[in-house]
């Protein structure tokens, strides 16, 4: 009989689809997830954090002031503030318009997921930037949105612009964490 | 980062609802959602704060709270939050319908079960957020606040009228979804490798017992 001599591969659980060993226990999710962002969002709204975000904020509005050039808008930046130069609107950059937050949201569920550190790195570089591009463009287009109608500016502002743009990051998540699913090596590669 | 079919069909249809139902909210639904919330949130406001609080709706559309303090000095604080700041507090139900249609369009009975929920959560954030506009005017009155004391306030005030409403939407339709839940996290059993299936090891067992 040849029974003895097959490889000796004993009948495992179902193996889950991220890193072996270490399956995805919703609720220890669910609290790093929490921990996470509690920290970090408290973290940006200390004393000491603020001036950086402010930076980061006058950083964007310089950039979209300066694409606007690009594209023959005739837009000015004073801090945190974009103007129009002939209309005279201008909108200011406040924490949330910053995508800061969402950003955070991102982080946090990144950090919670069960993946290698190398992953969870790429997934927040990759993962934020493909928010702040998003973000880029909600900028840029309440500023033309804002000189154009006022109410539809506050909807899009406040509501549909900020709907979007949480609906763009679960998606990120979503693409990143499949990545990290099928990157998973076979549940008996170790073995 | 290779693109997700489900993944990318899921944003657009996502998208375009969003912007119908965020439209449609923005038209017709703002004005009886935020009656509809004032009406549910006096109770639990009475129960949380005391039979002496109250609130009114000024000409403008404003709220006006009077909500009793254990103070020296003060029986009850008056404070008026504007409108446009209580919308806040009602649009999280268009967002969580659009992106619960868009993951599953036929899944009536978690739809409502969501929604329940989310109204559940928006009442207790404009109480929360009540509550934190009632200790900075105290803090106000006092003129006494600590650093600390301050950013907790912050911290109180942009969570309840912010990070909770937009969020809340989202993470309702990853908790009741089920089909949207497993495909953000994918838990079913890896396809194995065919060296180590159990699979093949079967034939390999009949073929030796020939």
């Amino acid at each position: 009989m040849q029974l003895t001599k097959r490889p000796s591969v004993k009948p495992s659980a179902p193996a889950v689809a991220h890193v072996p060993g270490r399956p995805l226990h919703p609720l220890r999710f669910l609290a790093l997830f929490a921990l996470c962002f509690l920290l970090l969002f408290g973290l940006s709204l200390a004393p000491f954090v603020k001036p950086a975000i402010l930076a980061f904020s006058q950083m964007l509005v310089k950039a979209s002031g300066a694409f606007i050039g690009l594209c023959g808008g005739n837009a000015m930046v004073e801090g945190a503030v974009l103007r129009d130069r002939s209309t005279g609107f201008a909108i200011e950059m406040k924490n949330g318009c910053n995508a800061i937050d969402v950003t955070f949201l991102l982080w946090s569920a990144v950090l919670a997921f069960p993946a290698s550190w190398k992953q969870k790195a790429k997934g927040i570089l990759w993962g934020t930037l493909a928010i702040h591009v998003v973000n880029f463009v909600r900028f840029v287009s309440l500023f033309y949105l804002g000189q154009y109608n006022l109410s539809l500016f506050e909807f899009a502002h406040a509501y549909l612009w900020q709907s979007l743009i949480l609906l763009d990051t679960l998606v990120v998540f979503w693409l990143w964490a499949q990545l990290v699913s099928r990157s998973a090596p076979a549940p008996h590669a170790a073995q | 980062m290779p693109l997700n079919k489900s993944a990318t069909s899921f944003l657009l249809r996502g998208s375009l609802l969003l912007v119908a139902f965020l439209t449609l909210w923005w038209l017709a639904l703002r004005s009886p959602m935020l009656f509809l919330l004032r009406v549910s949130a006096e109770v639990p406001l009475r129960l949380l704060a005391g039979s002496a609080a109250s609130l009114t709706v000024d000409p403008a559309g404003d709220w006006a709270f009077r909500l009793p303090v254990a103070d020296a000095k003060f029986r009850s604080i008056d404070f008026t939050v504007p409108r446009s700041d209580l919308m806040v507090f009602t649009f999280g139900l268009p967002v969580y319908w659009a992106i619960a249609i868009a993951a599953t369009p036929r899944g009536f009975g978690a739809l409502i079960k969501g929604s329940a929920l989310l109204a559940a959560i928006e009442i207790l954030s404009l109480l929360g957020f009540v509550k934190c506009e009632a200790w900075s005017v105290m803090a106000q009155l006092h003129s006494s606040s600590s650093g600390l004391a301050q950013w907790s306030l912050e911290l109180g005030n942009y969570l309840t009228a912010n990070v909770i409403p937009d969020t809340a939407p989202f993470l309702i339709a990853v908790s009741l979804h089920r089909q949207l839940r497993s495909q953000i996290f994918p838990s079913g059993p890896l396809p194995a490798a065919p060296a180590c299936s159990s699979t093949p090891m079967k034939i390999k067992r009949r073929r030796s017992r020939r």
